[in-house]
């Protein structure tokens, strides 16, 4: 370590100004000398010293008035100043601290003291050298990371024309979360997050969280599913008091219905663009992260919307954005602007007003707004979840038979895997949505009819379901025997390619006649399968004992 | 009596600090006392108390990193009635400056011909 220093000298008197030259450049420092005040301005800027002795009162320009123009252009390079003086009352002793210095030395001087000073202060600027240096680190490490971060957590479809986000943050990094990322089947699954915090640690969090969402999404999972994964993931990942209030939008622009699930977040907005009116929700649910798997119960709220009704979700940032009398922006204010603005202008018109109230102050939280509209599903067009990928090869020729013992049975759901191995082909991810379904529905038979042997007709009576999922439970756990073979199988063809799934099971099967006839109007699950099954399959049917189901299906669908 | 008045010992470091250069360090010294004195006397004159203050506090400050003890005490309390906004006293003060001043210079220079 070198410890010699560049050291500017301020001083109009001549002879005081000779002996600290001295005493300097004795102790090995490099001296530059000044005059008055406007010189030891000019001098700085020219010589950029370490140190500066600065006596308070000069011609032309005072120590003080060099000193607060000093401090006012050197945001963050940390040069100390200490003054020279030979004033004693407090309140001059105070003003030079005040206007920008760091310490003072009092005539007459003394040799020892002024070597201890400079001396503290070297080390001071070092260590403060040291700092910036970490910082600067830091900062280059935080915009790689927020580049990834961005290439994760923002990767869905924000940008399509029904949806409108603001996100503003902190810090580079932010602890509000958005995410949109259409369904197979053309729906849209839209997330605000606001975890607790804000910054680096908060956004952590997001990025298993929209992992998870999109992985999940893109594969045809129902909002259900994705939240419960989120929240098992975040529930086993972050430290206790973490947590991600949230809002799940779930549309769907054929029915025009959302269903929403809200935790934790400030009432949500529908704003009802026919009647001009708004309706709120309020949150029913616990953060995610809070709750373990099993005590986990969503509560959704259903809303059928007409084309250009619009939901809009904030985070609690616009809330409790606060002006400078400490007040908050408050939900009344938020709803007031509903009554005020024109109805396309909406959006903007919420963020002007909270800038407007923030003023300068600025915000101290994360301010993040989502408003979506719905619209006729013409308007966005179909999901082009394959382009992801970008390329055409991929696994074409392939089988594969996997086959699942009682322990498997007892507890694992083999479906998201076998899913996941049939939709790395290009052109059966667009149909992952009912792929899953279908999967689901000859998977469940096999278990339920099949190995477990339960009837449907526990079904039908007064508490049938929760009946018969208690028998189907208490059947599972102790299950000792039994097997599923789940095989598949796909091959190229010209254009597009052939997918045959067969999955049979150890039972003694079951009337499968009765099945397949089965009212299609029936709203149950499986008469939705069946609907679905019969939409998506080019063949499908069962072997004459009944346990053995084979579904096939060719692409592109000619259907 | 005059170790009272000046501090030797002030005065012996100053001299192995700046070693030849403390021929120049009296030189100057006296040269800017005599410069401030003169401003002080026309300041008090032309009743213009801050700027006898601002001379007066310059004075104090060069005079005690001389060790001139007696010098140094005489511009702080003429510091002290300027400020107050004392004139008379510090018309009153003001030969018994210039006096201490004339001695002190005295000793200075006989400082260097008989070190």
């Amino acid at each position: 370590m070198n410890s010699s220093l560049r050291i500017l000298i301020a001083d109009d008197n001549e002879s005081d100004r000779m002996i600290l030259r001295s005493i300097v450049s004795k102790e090995g420092h490099e001296v530059i000398l000044a005059a008055n005040g406007e010189e030891a301005i000019r001098l700085f800027w020219e010589h950029r010293p370490d140190l500066i002795l600065l006596d308070v009162i000069m011609p032309i320009m005072d120590g003080l008035s060099v000193a607060k123009e000093l401090r006012s252009r050197l945001a963050e390079d940390y040069v100390p100043i200490v003054f020279l003086t030979s004033l004693q009352d407090p309140e001059s002793l105070a003003k030079c601290l005040d206007s920008g210095g760091d310490d003072f030395l009092s005539k007459p001087y003394n040799r020892v003291i002024l070597k201890a000073k400079i001396k503290a202060f070297g080390r001071m600027r070092l260590m403060h050298e040291k700092l910036q240096a970490h910082n600067r680190q830091m900062l280059i490490e935080q915009q790689v990371a927020k580049t990834i971060f961005d290439n994760v957590a923002h990767s869905g479809c924000l940008d399509l024309a029904n949806i409108s986000h603001s996100l503003s943050p902190l810090s580079v990094f932010n602890g509000d979360t958005v995410l949109a990322e259409r369904k197979p089947d053309g729906g849209l699954h839209l997330f605000l997050g606001d975890f607790t915090g804000h910054g680096l640690p908060a956004a952590i969090g997001a990025m298993p969280l929209a992992e998870i969402f999109y992985g999940m999404t893109a594969k045809g999972f129902a909002m259900e599913e994705v939240l419960r994964e989120i929240n098992s993931k975040l529930r086993g990942i972050l430290p206790v008091g973490v947590f991600c209030c949230g809002c799940f939008v779930e549309l769907n622009f054929y029915e025009k219905h959302a269903k929403i699930w809200l935790g934790g977040l400030p009432d949500i907005v529908c704003f009802r663009a026919e009647s001009q009116t708004i309706e709120t929700f309020r949150a029913s649910n616990l953060p995610l992260g809070v709750l373990d798997a099993h005590q986990f119960q969503p509560e959704f709220i259903n809303l059928t919307m007409a084309d250009n009704d619009e939901l809009f979700i904030w985070s609690d940032g616009i809330i409790e954005a606060r002006n400078e009398a400490g007040e908050f922006f408050g939900e009344d204010r938020l709803q007031a602007i509903f009554k005020q603005s024109a109805v396309d202008t909406l959006f903007s018109s919420i963020l002007t007003a909270v800038e407007r109230f923030v003023g300068e102050t600025g915000a101290d939280d994360d301010l993040t707004l989502l408003s979506v509209k719905m619209v006729d599903m013409d308007v966005l067009g179909l999901p082009d979840l394959e382009n992801k990928r970008g390329s055409l090869v991929g696994p074409q020729d392939w089988e594969l038979s996997y086959t699942l013992g009682p322990l498997t049975l007892r507890g694992f759901n083999p479906l998201p895997m076998v899913l996941n191995i049939i939709t790395e082909v290009e052109g059966l991810r667009g149909l992952s949505g009912q792929l899953y379904t279908l999967l689901a529905e000859l998977y469940s038979n096999a278990l339920e009819h099949g190995v477990l042997s339960l009837s449907s007709a526990l079904k039908s009576s007064t508490d049938g379901f929760s009946a018969y999922y208690a028998e189907r439970e208490r059947r599972l756990s102790v299950l000792t025997e039994g097997k599923i073979i789940i095989s598949v199988s796909h091959y190229p063809e010209a254009t597009g390619g052939v997918l045959e799934v067969t999955i049979s099971d150890s039972g003694q099967g079951f009337d499968h006649q009765l099945f397949l006839a089965r009212d299609v109007s029936d709203d149950g699950c499986s008469g939705r399968g069946l609907r679905l099954i019969d939409g998506i399959c080019e063949d499908f049917y069962y072997n004459p004992t009944g346990n053995a189901v084979t579904a096939l299906l060719r692409w592109p669908s000619s259907r | 009596m005059s170790s009272a008045r000046v501090d030797r010992q002030v005065l012996t470091e100053l001299q192995s600090l700046l070693e030849d250069d403390f021929s120049d360090l009296i030189a100057i010294f006296i040269r800017d006392a005599q410069h401030r004195l003169e401003q002080l006397r026309a300041a008090i004159t032309a009743q213009d108390l801050s700027t006898a203050r601002m001379s007066a506090h310059s004075l104090k400050g060069s005079s005690g990193n001389m060790g001139c003890v007696e010098f140094n005490q005489l511009s702080d309390q003429m510091e002290d009635y300027a400020k107050a906004g004392q004139l008379e006293r510090c018309e009153a003060l003001m030969p018994v400056l210039v006096q201490e001043a004339e001695w002190v210079f005295g000793e200075l220079n006989g400082l260097l011909i008989n070190p």
